[in-house]
């Protein structure tokens, strides 16, 4: 059936290419949708994985009743004083999972000075651990120490953008720089991190230690974030539950507009910085599925005009014997295999454009089978949908009638 | 072999309708040749249709080697037509886009046992004379070898009945006659033949004219002495090939 079905294709090329087109279209956008997708989505992995591995949780102070939105952490200022050194105490005393606590403040637009220089960046007041939790590297000097905590010193560590901006071609390290007017020592820089997942700066930083942020420099006990390392990655959601229960308790909160604090996991960044791109791909998807639609319908008419032009041909194959059901199944044959030609000739031109985008533009795309699987899934599907009108239009003409046209 | 029995056929439906043909009466036994006269519009190619199943009646019974049309769904009726009848028609209505011997095996395509027919396609063309000719499409061929194609086509699942709705119609006399001298030659091996024509020359060469006039047998009558397509063939004067 399908060498009867390609022979009456085969018989008028331009014709089936314009069938195949529509299709080729709408499978090619589908590919590439698929491909940019993966690779915004694995580009986003790869950001939060240097941003912090994802066996951590981390809980966030709050306005309360605001929603955590990532990109837009608040500093000391922009909460409420009510996430403190004592819950941190709490988390790992009563989460029997909880292998690291660390504590950390930060404050927004912090001035500083160097010589005739100055910026503002965001500064961080943060436990020794919390480098390591939050994967923060050297790139020359030291990281801050338990030392460093202890005796509450005037040290600190730039973030790279931070040294471009004070220091152009000066050598920082054991400089001293101005933070809110406070000599500080610079002892460590740290490696570049680039944009986090949510598109914020993480090279514009400061970081000294905690307890040189709360008493000498700003008078603050409360915390801004409390990062958190288990024991048992494995069991993170349970135990981000435990975590969330026991906040919810400790700060006694009873709704929702009362919630001061977020337990964030990893993968509830990435879900939340992967939803501006979903809309672009639904978006994109929806293109796909309208060019998808249009191809089948352009193959539907143009067989709707095939079928009244071959009517002797049907005429004749049922006067040697084809049933009503032959002729629906090479119309059918015929439709489908038009359809996944265009389909696979789609899916080739969308791999190609996978290899190519990246060359050519920042986008970053991802081949994966499962874009293949479909194409030729729905371009299949897509024939048989479209096809079974013009061959129940080919299959229900009079054998008579059909073998006396013309 | 064929029995009708008060076949009626009438076309279209409320007001206006057409009584094609009146309770028709007939049996054809195996073996023998039957011609089919009548002016155009008798009736004859609407009695071809219903023998040959492409075309059911309004009313009365037919029955083909015993079976009754009647009870037989599309399916049936197809594999009947398909290997039972050889159809050939005035037109030739071969696929214009198919060579000689693909034209010849299209029957096989739609045949319940699958098999490989090009052996026979290609013996079934050497006997119509177009050993030569397998390759070439229809537009390729003069009127008269098309025809001579599509008997082959008629043969390729070896039926007992053959049915030829004005064979020689589109023909120039000697293809014409090259056509019966294969028909004849058919019959003669055994097989049940009928053709419809409106020329009483052709029907001569059948042992058995039947006409039909306004949808209704007014006389069937045997040929004592039907004519000898063969023997006309070859006293026709011969032909300056064309070179």
């Amino acid at each position: 059936m399908m060498r009867v079905a390609w022979k009456g294709l085969s018989t008028n090329k331009l014709r089936t290419f314009l069938m195949m087109l529509g299709i080729i279209v709408g499978i090619t956008a589908l590919t590439v949708i698929m491909a940019v997708g993966e690779g915004t989505k694995s580009e986003l992995a790869r950001r939060a994985n240097q941003m912090w591995s994802q066996a951590h949780i981390t809980v966030f102070a709050l306005q309360p009743g605001a929603a955590f939105a990532p990109g837009h952490m608040a500093g000391v200022d922009g909460v409420p004083p009510t996430l403190t050194e004592a819950d941190a105490r709490a988390i790992t005393e009563q989460i029997p999972n909880v292998a690291t606590v660390a504590a950390a403040q930060a404050k927004r637009s912090v001035p500083l000075k160097y010589k005739a220089k100055s910026t503002d960046c965001m500064v961080f007041g943060v436990v020794p651990e919390w480098q390591t939790l939050r994967s923060y590297k050297m790139a020359d000097g030291e990281a801050l120490t338990q030392e460093d905590e202890t005796s509450s010193a005037r040290v600190c560590v730039l973030g790279p953008s931070v040294v471009t901006a004070l220091f152009g071609d000066e050598e920082p390290l054991g400089a001293t720089i101005r933070i809110e007017n406070t000599p500080f020592r610079v002892k460590g820089i740290a490696a570049p991190k680039g944009t986090s997942p949510m598109g914020g700066d993480m090279d514009n930083r400061v970081f000294m230690p905690l307890s040189t942020f709360s008493r000498r420099l700003y008078n603050v006990t409360s915390l801004t974030q409390i990062v958190i390392a288990l024991k048992d990655p494995s069991q993170m959601r349970r135990s981000a539950a435990d975590i969330e229960a026991l906040m919810m308790e400790r700060h006694a909160i009873s709704g929702p507009q009362d919630k001061d604090f977020s337990v964030t996991i990893a993968e509830n960044i990435l879900k939340i910085a992967g939803s501006s791109s979903r809309t672009l791909t639904i978006f994109l998807a929806i293109v796909a599925a309208i060019s998808l639609l249009v191809g089948g319908v352009v193959v539907m008419n143009i067989m709707l005009i095939s079928v009244s032009e071959r009517t002797k041909e049907i005429g004749i194959r049922r006067a040697v014997g084809a049933s009503e059901e032959d002729i629906l199944a090479q119309f059918r044959a015929e439709a489908v295999l038009v359809t996944l030609a265009g389909g696979l000739c789609g899916a080739l031109l969308g791999i190609g454009l996978t290899f190519a985008l990246p060359l050519v533009s920042k986008m970053q795309t991802a081949f994966s089978w499962q874009a293949l699987v479909l194409a030729v899934l729905f371009s299949t599907v897509i024939g048989l949908v479209f096809g079974i009108q013009p061959a129940r239009r080919a299959a229900s003409l009079n054998p008579v009638q059909a073998l006396r046209s013309e | 072999m064929i029995e009708l029995q008060q076949i009626s056929k009438v076309y279209g439906q409320n007001g206006v309708t057409v009584h094609a043909l009146r309770d028709v009466d007939l049996k054809i036994e195996a073996g023998e040749f039957v011609a089919i006269v009548g002016t155009s519009g008798s009736g004859k190619t609407t009695l071809l249709n219903i023998l040959s199943c492409m075309d059911q009646p309004s009313s009365g019974r037919y029955f083909l080697e015993g079976v009754e049309i009647e009870t037989l769904d599309d399916v049936k009726l197809s594999a009947l037509r398909n290997s039972k009848i050889g159809l050939v028609f005035q037109s030739f209505n071969l696929l214009a886009r198919s060579t000689a011997q693909e034209n010849v095996e299209l029957p096989l395509l739609y045949a319940e046992h699958e098999s490989d027919g090009s052996k026979r396609a290609l013996e079934l063309l050497a006997q119509v004379g177009l050993g030569d000719r397998a390759h070439h499409l229809p537009t390729e061929m003069s009127g008269g070898q098309q025809q001579r194609v599509a008997i082959a086509r008629a043969l390729i699942m070896d039926p007992h009945l053959i049915l030829a709705d004005e064979p020689t119609g589109a023909l120039d006399s000697r293809s014409g006659l090259e056509v019966m001298t294969i028909l004849q030659r058919l019959n003669a091996e055994g097989r049940t033949v009928a053709i419809v024509t409106h020329d009483r020359a052709i029907a001569d060469h059948a042992r058995r004219v039947i006409t039909i006039q306004d949808g209704a047998i007014v006389s069937d009558e045997a040929v004592v002495t039907p004519r000898d397509a063969e023997e006309e063939l070859a006293a026709l004067p011969q032909e300056v090939q064309a070179q």
